[in-house]
């Protein structure tokens, strides 16, 4: 197809399905979790464990995005 | 975040919360919120390229919440702020990505070397990550229809309209989809 931008398609998408995970009601994000055998309690434990170790004080020190990608291509192509 | 919770934050001058307080939020985010939260990373980091995952994504997003660089505005739900801090993010992280990959082609007419207006890996890992949403909704035909208008940036009304859908059925696709995207993020 010609002049077909797919990243473009794709911000559109996801800029439009983030909205609805936003709106999902609490009543069924907590009805999906007991459902799929995810409890709510222990995502939103892992997402605070998360939260926390950048929370108390390690923001600084936290590697960019940037340093990120440079050693994941850098052990790419040692290997 | 609750309105009451929200109410005893503090705002700087240009209106925008403290990044001590963007903190304090984090922290009393509700469960439910925080499940919002990581499938909403998930989302977006979705077919990244250069191997980044959804960790690292919430990660900067946070960082820079915290460090200030990215200001929370007033009336702006928390969630809402963070997702719109990851999409930048993942923005930033494509523009790099085509920017660092783009091709340089001669122009027919002066000869000139110009940017190819776009390059494989690109577009592969988009199309591969659309490719890999609308196969979360193969049987749905519906849902199928629904992320095709998305994609093209059309609102609900136009979709609507465009594929005869009705109110009813629209609203129920878009519940179905919004449990298949938790679901998703819950794995």
């Amino acid at each position: 197809m010609k002049g077909w931008q797919p990243d473009i398609d794709l911000y559109h998408l996801l800029a439009a399905l983030g909205q609805e995970v936003i709106d999902t009601p609490d009543e069924d994000v907590r009805a999906l979790c007991g459902q799929f055998g995810a409890p709510i309690s222990g995502v939103a434990r892992d997402m605070r464990a998360r939260i926390a170790a950048i929370n108390d004080g390690d923001a600084g020190r936290s590697p960019t995005l940037r340093d990120i990608v440079a050693r994941r291509e850098q052990s790419i192509r040692s290997h | 975040m609750e309105r009451a919770e929200r109410n005893r934050l503090r705002f700087v001058p240009d209106g925008t919360a403290a990044a001590g307080d963007v903190g304090c939020a984090l922290r009393a985010l509700s469960d439910a919120d925080l499940v919002r939260l990581k499938t909403l990373a998930r989302l977006w980091s979705r077919g990244l390229p250069g191997g980044l995952g959804w960790t690292d994504v919430l990660n900067e997003a946070i960082v820079r919440s915290l460090d200030g660089s990215r200001r929370w505005p007033p009336d702006v739900p928390l969630l809402a702020f963070l997702s719109g801090v990851m999409r930048s993010i993942c923005d930033e992280h494509w523009r790099r990505a085509r920017r660092d990959h783009a091709w340089l082609v001669a122009t027919p007419d002066t000869g000139e070397a110009v940017a190819a207006p776009d390059n494989p890996e690109r577009v592969l890992a988009a199309a591969q990550a659309l490719g890999a949403i609308n196969g979360m909704f193969a049987d749905d035909p519906a849902a199928l229809k629904i992320l095709a208008g998305l994609a093209a940036g059309m609102t609900a009304t136009d979709i609507r309209l465009h594929y005869d859908m009705s109110e009813r059925d629209y609203d129920s696709t878009r519940k179905r989809m919004r449990r298949a995207l938790l679901r998703r993020g819950l794995a």
